[in-house]
């Protein structure tokens, strides 16, 4: 059966509270965390940040808490402009990236969670394992067979580059994925709205020798027709690209090969 | 391999990703939930105007309506094809939510006989209905 | 095996590459596919790497779009370096360029098209064809998100090449016995265990070190580790004092806005509305090298000619080029500045502020990727078992100045040589020699040392003073007084980091200590970049001296090398730069006046 419970050691207690006198526009954030080093429970602590001289995104918000209250909250993060993907987290009950999410946005409390139905490692650091094996397993990369010469490049025209945009800008981050119901469900089996987003970006790169292959291995009830067009996962997208329509884009190609 | 193993796991996260590959269907089921659906349109406008029509009316008329053809006919395809676009949809259901294989499969089971029965029982009364 | 108190599991491999960046990533694949037992550690997974905030393209005489040659784009890259690049390496990766962009189309890079159907390329800062003359279109584009499109074309590569990974393990030193390289410790975050990597050669891709400043387009990783790492063993840093500052990072956020908008056609405008590079570079324009434009923004600023209240930024306009042309070449352009800027692109000009961008600097290595070092009077030395290529070598290709999209092409020509170099050098499987294993004691001793560190002062409030000095002290342009003090204020800086706060124990995902760790990386470039540019006594590239305004190739035509002592005193070295090339089909381009 699908769990709608936490289990009991995963139930989460009230944190510590942080908080700042001298703050000259004080504003709530709560942040999750979890140590896996000692047998606590999750919990979630409270602080008073001062968005006086704080940046823009919540994830200048996470970092200020970090440098000035408590060093001890682990966060994956680099680029902070919202291209390599590691901040995703779940903000007030939206997965996003922290890097690109306005505090301003945010009406009362910002609640910061880790990803959801993922296994927490520490604080906001979820185990992706299973997402980045999904990927792996759609053989994202190029297969041609032709023997073409090597001293140019294989012809695309613009129309059929035109086709990829909106797919390769995927960062896996997991937003989607993490967002979708299905997956919640199903996640062993169901591959997720990002590895799918990027088997079709395969299957439609007019230079891709190997789309029924392709088609071939990801046909199943489990792998795609999970799928139930919920659409979290377009809306949870901080890239704003949209792997439902991916998905129907691999439906229709499977019912029109049939 | 890029994707390592899971801590203290026997068994690598992409043979279990992998797990028995693809079973090459669901086309024809997400296919046919669809073609169902569309069937079901005027099924249902009509099965709706019908009964409006019938409305109060007694046991002889109601009889009587199904002693024609079309409408004994059209009701069968009703039944049909609603259970079947019913069970696709349970089969989704069933699949989504009970994860355990066992139970799954005989829940499955269950509904495909199920249906099965059903369509046969609610035929035969329509049937049995027009031969009286 | 238990080592210092942890339990520190061991590896052996014929080769180690530390960094899953585009470098890091091709080296990997290249060594991985020539049979050589290849494990790449990287502390964040390989598509979060800073290669992928790559923006505007990869250079490559193609001449997909007008006419081009190799030796032009040679040319270019030389005189883009002020002549401090070493001409023989400018060349291999000029005459590389080419067959390294195919390869990458063939991996299935999804670059921009042409209507022939052919790769499409834009102009760049810098290239000209026939020597100077006219406008190149010679930078290889993937809309305006290149980096992102080639490193996960990489990664998707190395799956395809089951290339061996340690993702999330951190790289804490190399383990060095007596001037050879045998391996690195590092840290496993995800569990918490230590380990140690035996390998014939050690391949740095770490990076650049832009977080030593406060505002940098760089990442947050972006901490120069294996620079760090590198400095700790006793080696010394080449040209640290030329970091370069982009001129257009969004003014307050820092995020970067490529080149290629200039490439398009958009051009800077000061407070009087005035496209004043005209005044600045007459014939190339907005489309100057990055350290000539970046001087006369700042120029116009100090002037008072700064847009904004304070008069203190500059503004980027593109909204001419018209919605269509924004949407297919420069996305995610109008998405940052929407985002960091609140800027319609299509309405208003973006704010901007040169922003330090990257390190030209790095550890010395020659063509092949091998680290180099001054020895016994040879400046040729070759360190064993070392090797470094990318952001955190100095080739040196881009000498004192680097021309947009030429680090993209840098990464992938010498993560390829450095496979090719270690696959002619090293045997597959060759059984390690003995280690003393004191050696590795050491460095889990450092790390132990941090982890339990019980100062006073926090992590964040040292990189906060190491970053306000960089950015006061050692900015766009530089006096011999200001150096002098923020010299002085750097190793103040350097010394409290003895006084260092850790509060988590952990070992898990310990972030503080890992925040630690990189900033004493950081640290010790910062001494020698402030302590390179103090010594540098002329204008060259991207170091430019208020007191000696001018180029002085008689001294000065040379690389310096800047070794550090645990005290934090730098001790300065020099290297001739290359003046010769490594075949006879191109001569030696002398250093003349660079004017564009």
């Amino acid at each position: 059966m699908a769990e709608f419970r936490l289990p009991a050691n995963s139930i989460v207690k009230k944190g510590e509270a942080y908080s700042d006198p001298n703050a000259k526009y004080p504003r709530k954030m709560v942040i999750y965390r979890y140590d896996p080093e000692t047998t606590d429970n999750p919990r979630l602590d409270s602080y008073e940040i001062d968005l006086d001289h704080c940046g823009p995104m919540v994830l200048d918000a996470i970092l200020m808490v970090k440098n000035e209250m408590d060093s001890t909250i682990a966060i994956r993060r680099s680029c902070r402009e919202g291209i390599c993907g590691s901040c995703a987290v779940n903000i007030n009950g939206k997965n996003t990236l922290a890097c690109t999410q306005s505090i301003a946005d945010i009406k009362g409390d910002i609640e910061v969670y880790p990803l959801p139905h993922q296994n927490v490692i520490k604080d906001l650091v979820t185990d992706l394992q299973n997402f980045y094996a999904q990927y792996a397993s759609i053989e994202p990369w190029m297969k041609v067979d032709s023997a073409l010469p090597a001293d140019r490049e294989y012809s695309q025209s613009i129309e059929d580059r035109s086709k990829l945009d909106g797919l390769y800008e995927c960062v896996l981050c997991a937003c989607c994925s993490t967002s979708c119901p299905s997956y919640w469900w199903n996640s062993d089996r169901f591959l997720g709205p990002a590895a799918l987003l990027n088997a079709y970006r395969w299957i439609v790169d007019s230079r891709d020798e190997a789309t029924g292959e392709r088609l071939d291995a990801i046909e199943d009830a489990f792998k795609v027709y999970r799928c139930h067009t919920i659409m979290n996962c377009t809306d949870a997208c901080p890239k704003g690209l949209n792997p439902a329509k991916a998905i129907a884009g691999i439906k229709a190609l499977m019912v029109k090969r049939r | 391999m890029v994707i390592r193993m899971a801590l203290g796991a026997m068994q690598t996260t992409l043979a279990k990703v992998k797990g028995l590959g693809s079973a090459h269907n669901g086309t024809e089921h997400f296919w046919w939930q669809r073609v169902s659906a569309l069937a079901l349109i005027p099924l249902v406008l009509w099965l709706c105007f019908s009964l409006a029509s019938l409305g109060s009316s007694d046991y002889n008329s109601v009889k009587n309506w199904f002693d024609s053809i079309f409408n004994a006919i059209t009701a069968s395809l009703f039944v049909v094809v609603s259970l079947y676009h019913g069970q696709l949809g349970m089969q989704m259901v069933i699949e989504d939510y009970i994860s355990q294989t066992s139970h799954r499969l005989i829940l499955l089971i269950a509904l495909k006989l199920g249906t099965v029965f059903a369509c046969c029982f609610a035929v035969f009364a329509i049937i049995k209905l027009w031969t009286i | 095996m238990k080592i210092a108190g942890y339990e520190v599991i061991e590896h052996e491999y014929d080769v180690v590459i530390v960094g899953a960046g585009g470098a890091g990533l091709r080296a990997a694949l290249g060594m991985a596919s020539s049979g050589l037992r290849t494990a790449c550690i990287t502390k964040v997974f390989p598509t979060r790497s800073h290669t992928v905030a790559a923006q505007g393209g990869m250079s490559a005489a193609l001449g997909n779009m007008g006419e081009d040659s190799w030796r032009w784009h040679m040319y270019d890259t030389v005189k883009g370096s002020d002549w401090l690049g070493d001409q023989d390496a400018i060349e291999y990766m000029c005459r590389e360029a080419a067959a390294s962009v195919l390869e990458l189309e063939r991996f299935g890079v999804p670059f921009s098209r042409t209507q022939e159907g052919k790769i499409y390329q834009r102009p760049f800062g810098g290239m000209t064809t026939h020597y100077g003359k006219g406008t190149a279109q010679r930078t290889c584009a993937a809309a305006d998100r290149t980096g992102h499109a080639i490193l996960h074309t990489l990664y998707q590569q190395s799956l395809k090449h089951k290339a061996e990974f340690f993702i999330e393990y951190f790289v804490t030193d190399l383990i060095m016995d007596d001037g050879v390289c045998r391996g690195v410790v590092a840290w496993d975050l995800a569990n918490g265990t230590l380990h140690r990597f035996r390998a014939h050669r050690v391949v740095l891709a770490t990076g650049g070190c832009g977080r030593a400043y406060f505002s940098a387009t760089s990442a947050h990783t972006c901490t120069g580790d294996g620079s760090g790492m590198v400095l700790r063993a006793g080696l010394p840093l080449q040209d640290m004092e030329f970091v370069q500052f982009h001129p257009t990072g969004i003014y307050g956020a820092g995020v970067l806005i490529t080149e290629g908008v200039r490439g398009e056609g958009g051009y800077l405008s000061n407070a009087l509305g005035e496209r004043f590079m005209e005044r600045y570079a007459p014939n190339a324009k907005d489309l100057a090298s990055r350290d000539v434009v970046s001087r006369a923004m700042t120029e116009e600023i100090n002037a008072g000619r700064g847009v904004g209240e304070k008069k203190d930024h500059i503004y980027l306009n593109l909204m001419h080029l018209g919605e269509e042309v924004i949407k297919k070449r420069l996305p995610g352009i109008a998405e940052s500045a929407r985002i960091f800027a609140n800027v319609d692109v299509n309405k208003d000009p973006i704010p901007v502020l040169p922003t330090v961008h990257y390190n030209m600097g790095g550890i010395p290595t020659n063509y092949k990727g091998e680290v180099v070092t001054l020895k016994g009077g040879n400046p040729d030395s070759i360190v064993e078992g070392l090797m470094a290529i990318g952001e955190c070598a100095c080739v040196s290709v881009h000498g004192a100045n680097r021309l947009g999209s030429n680090s993209l092409l840098d990464i992938i020509v010498f993560g390829r040589a450095a496979a090719q170099q270690a696959a002619k050098k090293i045997e597959p499987n060759t059984p390690h020699k003995e280690i003393n294993e004191a050696l590795t004691a050491v460095l889990i001793q450092r790390f132990d040392r941090l982890r339990y560190a019980n100062g006073s002062t926090s992590t964040a409030s040292i990189r906060e003073a190491m970053q306000m000095t960089m950015q006061h002290y050692a900015a766009v342009f530089r006096t011999g007084s200001t150096l002098a003090a923020g010299s002085h204020r750097m190793q103040q800086v350097f010394a409290s980091f003895a006084d260092v706060a850790v509060r988590d124990r952990g070992m898990q995902w310990n972030t503080d200590l890992l925040e630690t760790l990189e900033l004493e990386n950081l640290l010790a470039q910062s001494q020698t970049i402030i302590a390179g540019a103090l010594n540098r006594e002329e204008s060259r590239g991207g170091h430019a001296r208020d007191d000696f305004p001018e180029r002085n190739d008689k001294q000065w035509m040379k690389h310096s090398l800047a070794w550090l002592a645990e005290t934090g005193d730098v001790t300065m070295g020099y290297r001739p730069v290359h003046m010769f090339t490594l075949t006879k089909d191109c001569s030696v381009i002398p250093p003349k006046k660079r004017v564009y």
